[in-house]
């Protein structure tokens, strides 16, 4: 079978000692930037962006990927011991978790986390081996209108399911397609935006604009406030959860992997999502139901699996479309653009190592974690007494350098730093920083197949909604912005979405 | 009161989506079917401004409760990490890695107060070495490490 063949190819990559190595450094940056709170994968990703330049693409990208699901472990253990969610997609399990840790039970959930994590991460990746291919097979048959449909669709799905209005949703991600046109326009050599200053000619780096927005503005908005962390420690005792644990966390692992997997494919909707919707369903229709929210175990096990599998899952659109569905997955993306890789259906069939080796990293990174996790938890409890004054300067240092050396330019180290203040003006604000890159790395790719499908109709632009897959993906897309605009909707998310931009 | 988040935010938007308009219509407009570079800019540029009017307006509307307005601006920290920005940036050239760094960590922990002499003396060490390892020996980067 087909899929053997690749899963053979899949691990002759992965288990190279290279990108073991970058496995392993991926998902232990994870676990630790999933403990420390104030720095998420989003932050870390676009700090380490730099840094990749160097690396072959598969490697680049099996590092990035294992710090994004390896937070989603570490984000479980904060959570569980000192009731503080270590990542937004950790917010529920603080209700139970916490309370099993105080109940002493801190050892098996904190085991029915990793298990769980464990269970998710493998089905969400055989999900991303089996339904990727069939997927961009699919999307071979895609032209200008269908890509321009999809693209749009998907910056409509991340921009209305962001936090806080979706009017400011848009408005970041038309403002991330307007950063995008700075720069020489590819089809008529016209420069765009650049006012005459050499250095805009090229376009504005990707990772830059990450950098700033996230790091730098990031950093400014949390040395405002002041620094109160205590941690109370609990102790943990006896990792090994009993036989009754088990069986009590099978069903709900599987559900809240069910559940995770579907959220993860959607754009906008990420693992944060998924944990709460995932504890809900628990709630309604799980046994546990009631004792929900009392230290039952299957309130760590639900919305565990689902954040892991949404982690895994989000992979799917972004490496066989062409359309990260988050901000995380955009920049994901452009570590690929960054290797020349042109993201869409093409990827699999032409770096076939890359994707194969992905997926089968996820893999040994899953396992890799349970290990990390469970037997080193008394290490990472100890990262919760670095105090946040250490930490920025650490941060500040490693995006000062790597953006240095991406083109031994000082003039992009001063442009991170402007990003960083117009990121701070928008948390200022309170316009979610997540659609700007998604916008950024999608602007190229609307412009180009929305000129292109207006020369195929020959201006027409009806020809949005007369082809089939095309105006299917129109109607997904009109049909999100009513469903936003529904006043219980609004209500709904109000409470429910926290933080989807990882 | 008007001081509230989307009504001001509202009015950035609007500025900026006029502003680009203003700048794209010094492009090439073309026709539907044969794009200009100035066709699809414009477009945006109308959308940030229509998108940016609505929050305006939005945020006219609604009382202006007390946690609606902007928060204060804290310039400590602001100041301090551009100025460890700016500082980096102007000593990487000729003074090299070392000197640069250094510069970054001590002008950014002034953003607050806390924190010992000593501790910052270590944060500086650990942190120079580590910039070497990972950029220098690790990444191979042709990185200028000191004046000399």
């Amino acid at each position: 079978m087909d899929l053997f063949a690749n899963l053979a190819l899949g691990f002759g990559v992965a288990f190279s000692l290279d990108n073991l190595l970058y496995c392993l450094v991926g998902v232990t940056l994870g676990t630790m930037i999933g403990i420390l709170p104030g720095i998420g994968p989003i932050v870390t990703i676009s700090v380490l962006l730099p840094l990749t330049y160097g690396l072959t693409p598969a490697g680049a990208l099996i590092m990035l990927a294992g710090i994004y699901y390896g937070a989603q472990y570490g984000g479980s253990t904060t959570a569980i011991l000192v009731n503080m969610p270590g990542e937004a997609s950790s917010v529920v399990t603080c209700i139970d978790g916490y309370r099993m840790a105080r109940q002493g039970r801190a050892g098996p959930a904190l085991a029915i986390a990793a298990i769980g994590s464990l269970v998710a991460g493998v089905i969400g990746t055989l999900l991303l081996a089996i339904l990727g291919p069939q997927l961009a097979e699919f999307a071979l048959s895609f032209s200008a209108p269908e890509y321009f449909a999809l693209a749009l669709m998907a910056m409509v799905g991340a921009s209305a399911l962001v936090r806080g209005s979706a009017i400011k949703g848009g408005l970041m991600a038309l403002t991330g397609i307007l950063i995008g046109l700075v720069g020489i326009d590819v089809s008529s050599g016209v420069p765009r935006f650049t006012f005459g200053f050499q250095p805009l000619m090229e376009g504005i780096d990707f990772a830059i604009v990450a950098m700033g927005l996230f790091a730098i503005a990031e950093i400014l908005s949390l040395l405002e406030k002041a620094e109160g962390r205590s941690v109370t420690e609990i102790e943990v005792k006896g990792v090994m959860p009993s036989g009754a644990d088990l069986r009590a966390s099978t069903a709900p692992i599987l559900r809240g992997t069910a559940v995770g997997s579907f959220f993860g494919v959607l754009p906008g909707a990420g693992a944060a999502t998924s944990a709460f919707a995932a504890y809900m369903l628990e709630k309604r229709f799980g046994r546990a139901g009631e004792r929900l929210g009392t230290g039952a175990i299957e309130g760590v096990a639900a919305p565990e699996s689902a954040n892991n599998a949404a982690a895994q899952t989000a992979f799917i659109p972004t490496l066989t479309l062409g359309v990260p569905g988050s901000g995380t997955m955009a920049l994901m993306m452009g570590a690929m653009m960054i290797h020349g890789i042109q993201p869409g259906p093409q990827v699999m069939s032409r770096y076939p190592e890359l994707f194969w080796g992905l997926a089968v990293s996820m893999l040994v990174g899953n396992v890799m974690l349970v290990v990390l996790n469970l037997p080193l938890i008394r290490f990472w409890v100890m990262l919760l007494r670095v105090p946040y004054r250490v930490l920025y300067p650490a941060i500040l240092v490693f995006s000062c350098v790597g953006i240095y050396s991406l083109n031994r330019s000082v003039v992009d180290v001063g442009l991170a730093a402007m990003f960083g203040l117009v990121g701070y003006a928008f948390i200022k604000l309170e316009f979610e920083p997540a659609p700007l890159v998604l916008g950024l790395v999608l602007g190229p790719m609307l412009e180009e197949n929305f000129r292109r499908a207006l020369v195929i109709s020959h201006g027409d632009p009806t020809i949005l909604f007369t082809r089939p897959i095309s105006a299917a993906f129109m109607a997904l897309t009109a049909l999100m912005l009513v469903v936003m605009l529904l006043p219980a909707v609004q209500r709904g998310k109000r409470a429910a979405i926290q933080d989807d931009a990882t | 009161m008007l001081l509230n988040r989307n009504f001001l935010g509202g009015l950035l938007f609007i500025a900026l989506g006029l502003a680009t308009i203003a700048v794209a219509r010094g492009y090439p407009m073309g026709s539907a079917m044969r794009m200009g570079p100035g066709y699809f800019p414009q477009m945006i540029g109308a959308g940030i401004a229509i998108l940016g009017l609505a929050l305006a307006v939005q945020g006219a509307l609604a009382h202006a409760a007390a946690e609606e307005r902007v928060a204060g601006i804290a310039f400590r920290p602001i100041t301090a990490v551009m100025a460890a920005i700016a500082a980096f940036a102007w000593l990487i050239e000729g003074w090299g890695l070392l000197a640069a760094v250094t510069a970054l960590i001590v002008l950014a922990r002034l953003s607050r107060s806390e924190g010992s002499t000593l501790e910052l003396l270590l944060s500086v060490l650990a942190l120079n070495a580590i910039a070497m390892l990972v950029f220098v020996t690790g990444l191979n980067m042709t990185l200028r490490v000191g004046p000399w």
